[in-house]
């Protein structure tokens, strides 16, 4: 029997389906209910892997699936499901991420047993999975849209999974206000469209930039830019970003950090590279601009954090700026007429989107096993976790390297590929993106340094040293699926890290679909060892010789070791404690210290409220009781948002007085709405 | 065969001569101090030492603990490969990339920064907290003066970025790479290397509980890194690929020595500074960088 790309699909799709449905069946027994649910959605997710790899790897050649569903319930309306190579690329995402997150969650739902009902987060995890899956590869409107509100739903509802808490209920309503003003956003944009091209398919919406007016056409950008840009959590959009990722489930916030603000991304590329048409020179500025402030304000207040998961949700923000970096770096060589270095950018934001899908779910993975095993997310409560719990400390390590992008792994790949993107920009003749260019690659070498900072703080104050509480200190390694899960995205961070232009070779059907250019051939030098830029005067990568050379050198150290000092012993002793015999965990330094010079720097941007209180009897000097306060609170929390929620509260309370409770006053409005109505249409 | 040869002695010149350049930095410091001061091999001999003596691991460091110095110098090292070496080129005909080199020194700053944090003592976190903080500008001023290159040659591999000199922004490169070799190496006005005040140290501080190989792997690393942010700075400002392979290896050797006798005179002449306005001289470093890619930039446009 011949597996095909649309049968796999649909297996995927009614995998899911049934897995939630199963969820709901089990709610009173909750074992069977986690291994049904996270079982199936594991399956689901390696059928739709498949569908998406056999898809990509089949190249050019091979057309594309569609088919309807539900055609026989529902004569008129058609929901078609169609699987072009964008959405292949994004169901490849999901879906390998909805495998790893699934077998994770084997074990990490045990941690809800006779706490939680299971079956309902079972059924609501393999319901975002289903409704995520069908958006991606919704070939309508209809379908899209909704699937975007399914989406959206099921997520606040797995945010507020935890609701007895006060901080989640705060955060689950933020999420569900924000995303219905994006889902506005978008369906606005769609009508705009929808009312140049008179049909609902994906097809018939192909360039139809071309058919509209450009006052419609950038209003339309606009809309699109904030609706995707919400879902995706750039700056100031992000609001709910920070808030929703940590209260949720950790297999959740894998899920929407690894998948569902890639939606954002999914969305605006679908819609400005396959819609929009040629774009003018400003939309890839502000994209690019937005990038760029997003990466840097996000890794700046990741660096302030101290919750764990709050740190990774900024570190979210941080590299959907670099995505939109590439992005927009590639909107601006498709308004200059160059398609092949827009192809470069394009391949450089889908690289880092697939990359960042990676390690930040693998993070996630990591914090949540963290918060499985020490019950707590507060990084000063931890330390010494790399002895009772090696193996999970190896997989974060390997995703902070990655996110770090630190050679050899894959997020040294795609912002090196970012650097080329913006780095061709130079040889350009239009003035402005000849200074853009070099101005946002420096904001990028500012933000990879300071990710790799916050991510020296993350592992090493998490996981080395020694245990600051006794929660860390009676941690123990999480089970057998949940390293399993980890592991399998930690060995897609390495693929993806030392094979680039095998893996470049699977984007050239969906750069050929979008741009009509196939880039794999360019970009893979000496048998594809070697990752080339565009031009013979770019630069040159390979990590795969990277890696090798290094494991040449690595024995030279311990070689000479071996040669000079093996007589020697090795012998343990305290660390060095100024003779004062006995250092404690208290005297360890903590993550607000070590993130101190880095506040002091941009004392500007973080203005940290800092409050001292001493109580003493007859000298200062000689304090009883000492308090300390230091917070830092965003810029945009305190200047947009708060003034923005006074404002509307204020206004609803005027409104109010209009809902009297009597009919008469109601009849009355209908009336006088009617009139107007009539006037305006007549 | 010719390129494993040609590897091999790259390797060595690093591997052997990086150790001399701060000897000859003491040397000047002791000749401004009236002093004799310590022989020019000194660190030669003191390596030598450091990997015949045993080891003693503090009883919280995690079993990779001795992972994080030996990946920095194999790090260290690669980044050194990268390089071009005066007429020479660089090795295998690798058009080293640029980017490359700069994220491989990010990747010794992590590991060493890890082995630090994993001795659970407050000194060495408080280093590696400004090790970190501090490298931040000094990374983003050196891309900036790399991206700067790359605007001037067109180019983005260092064997061909390097080959021209500066131009129009020389001067403000050269000043601005030269704090950054200050900083990155941990030199007066950053840190002391000569401070006995763990309080007040950043590098020093971060190898307190290194000990024999390990900690020889560390100071050669250093060494290395010392003499990889010479050879930058003077093949940025010289144009070597114009000169004869003769004259640009003096010119070369030259230039790395005067550095050295710059960062001696800096250590003589300036005390260091206090922590709160290192990150001010440090973000000189960045905007005269980003002044030398406004010179290149109208200089390409016009």
């Amino acid at each position: 029997m011949n597996l095909t790309p649309a049968m796999l699909l649909l297996v995927s799709l009614c995998g899911y389906a049934i897995g939630a449905a199963g969820g709901m069946l089990l709610l009173r027994r909750e074992r069977p209910a986690n291994v049904w649910c996270f079982g199936v959605a594991a399956l689901s997710g390696l059928s739709g892997l498949l569908a998406a790899l056999l898809m990509l790897a089949g190249g050019t050649g091979t057309g594309i699936p569609q088919f309807e569903l539900f055609r026989p319930l529902l004569p008129y309306i058609h929901f078609s499901v169609r699987l072009d190579a964008l959405s292949a690329f994004f169901l490849l995402i999901v879906s390998l991420l909805g495998l790893a997150i699934s077998l994770f969650s084997l074990g990490y739902a045990k941690g809800f047993f006779g706490r939680k009902n299971v079956g309902v987060l079972g059924a609501l995890f393999n319901a975002l999975l289903l409704a995520t899956t069908t958006m991606f590869v919704a070939g309508d409107l209809w379908l899209f849209l909704i699937a975007w509100e399914l989406m959206a739903l099921t997520a606040f509802c797995l945010v507020s999974f935890e609701h007895e808490k006060a901080e989640t209920r705060k955060a689950g309503v933020l999420y569900f206000i924000m995303s219905h003003i994006d889902a506005g956003c978008i369906i606005l944009g769609f009508l705009l469209l929808f009312q140049a091209s008179g049909d609902y398919s994906f097809t018939s919406l192909h360039d139809i930039g071309a058919k509209m007016s450009p006052g419609k056409r950038d209003a339309a950008f606009l809309l699109f830019l904030v609706g995707f840009g919400i879902k995706a959590g750039i700056v100031p959009l992000h609001i709910w970003l920070p808030a929703a990722h940590p209260v949720a489930p950790s297999n959740v916030s894998a899920l929407m950090s690894g998948v569902i603000i890639k939606t954002g991304i999914y969305g605006f590329t679908r819609v400005c590279f396959d819609f929009l048409g040629t774009p003018p020179l400003w939309w890839g500025v502000t994209v690019l601009t937005v990038g760029t402030i997003s990466a840097v304000l996000g890794v700046l207040y990741a660096l302030m954090e101290h919750d764990l998961k709050r740190l990774l949700a900024y570190h979210s923000i941080e590299n959907i700026g670099i995505i939109l970096m590439g992005l927009g770096a590639a909107l601006m060589f498709l308004h200059t007429g160059h398609p092949l270095l827009a192809t470069l950018g394009l391949i450089a934001g889908l690289y880092h989107t697939i990359n960042h899908a990676t390690f930040k779910g693998l993070l996630f993975l990591g914090a949540g096993a963290v918060l499985h095993a020490t019950h707590t997310r507060n990084m000063e409560e931890m330390g010494g976790l790399i002895k009772r719990m090696p193996q999970t400390a190896f997989f974060f390590l390997v995703g902070a390297v990655a996110i770090s992008a630190l050679p050899p792994l894959n997020g040294f790949v795609s912002e090196w590929l970012t650097y080329q993107a913006l780095l061709q920009g130079f040889g350009t003749t239009e003035s402005l993106m000849r200074l853009i260019f070099p101005l946002s690659g420096a904001m990028l070498a500012l933000t990879g340094a300071l990710a790799a900072a916050c991510f020296v703080k993350a592992f090493g104050i998490t996981f080395l040293a020694q245990p600051r509480s006794a929660h860390a200190e009676h941690a123990h390694e999480v089970s057998l699926t949940m390293r399993l899960g980890m592991g399998l995205l930690a060995a897609v961070c390495v693929v993806l890290g030392l094979f680039p232009t095998q893996f470049v070779r699977l984007l050239d059907p969906l750069t050929q679909q979008i741009i009509g250019q196939q880039l794999s051939a360019q970009l893979s030098l000496a048998n594809g060892l070697v990752l080339g830029s565009l031009t013979a005067k770019g630069g040159t990568v390979s990590t795969l010789g990277l890696a090798s050379m290094a494991l040449c050198l690595l024995p030279i150290p311990f070689g000479l070791w071996w040669v000079f000092a093996r007589k020697t012993k090795v012998r343990r002793g305290p660390t060095w404690d100024c003779g004062q015999r006995g250092l404690t965990p208290r005297m360890e330094y903590t993550a607000t210290g070590f993130s101190k010079p880095i506040r002091m720097v941009f004392k500007a941007l973080f203005q940290p409220h800092r409050e001292v209180q001493r109580e003493y009897d007859f000298s200062p000097y000689f304090a009883k009781n000492l308090r300390f306060e230091s917070h830092v609170e965003e810029v945009f929390e305190r200047r947009i948002y708060r003034p923005a929620r006074i404002l509307i509260l204020r206004a609803s309370r005027r409104i109010r007085t209009l809902q009297a409770g009597s009919v008469h006053a109601y009849l009355l409005y209908i009336f006088v709405t009617l009139l107007a109505l009539l006037l305006f249409a007549s | 065969m010719t390129t494993v040869l040609d590897i091999l002695l790259r390797l060595a010149v690093w591997l052997l001569l990086a150790p001399l350049l701060p000897g000859v930095i003491n040397k000047v410091k002791a000749w401004i101090a009236g002093r004799r001061g310590p022989p020019v091999l000194q660190l030669y001999y003191d390596l030598a030492k450091l990997w015949r003596k045993g080891v003693v691991l503090s009883t919280a460091v995690s079993p990779g603990h001795v992972a994080g110095p030996a990946v920095a110098w194999v790090a260290v090292l690669s980044a050194a490969l990268l390089l071009p070496l005066g007429p020479a080129g660089t090795a295998l005909s690798f058009r080293g990339d640029a980017l490359l080199f700069v994220y491989l020194l990010a990747v010794a700053r992590f590991c060493t920064s890890c082995a630090a944090l994993d001795t659970a003592s407050a000194f060495e976190g408080m280093g590696v907290a400004r090790e970190v903080s501090y490298a931040v500008l000094a990374e983003a001023a050196v891309i900036t003066a790399l991206l700067t290159l790359a605007l001037q040659s067109n180019s983005v591999s260092l064997g061909t970025m390097l080959v021209p000199s500066a131009g129009a922004g020389a001067g403000l490169l050269a000043a601005g790479l030269f704090l950054v070799l200050l900083a990155e190496n941990c030199r007066v006005p950053f840190d002391d290397p000569n401070t006995h005040l763990e309080l007040t140290m950043i590098h020093e501080v971060m190898v307190l509980d290194h000990s024999g190989p390990p900690l020889a792997a560390i100071l050669h690393g250093a060494s290395v890194k010392l003499l990889l942010f010479a050879v930058l700075l003077a093949e940025t400002v010289l144009p070597i690929g114009k000169l004869s392979p003769l004259m640009a290896t003096a010119a070369l050797a030259g230039s790395v020595l005067v550095v050295a006798v710059g960062v001696g005179l800096v250590e003589s002449l300036f005390a260091r500074l206090a922590f709160r306005r290192v990150p001010m001289l440090l973000t000189t470093a960045f905007l005269l960088s980003l002044f030398a890619l406004l010179a290149a930039w109208k200089g390409a446009g016009a």
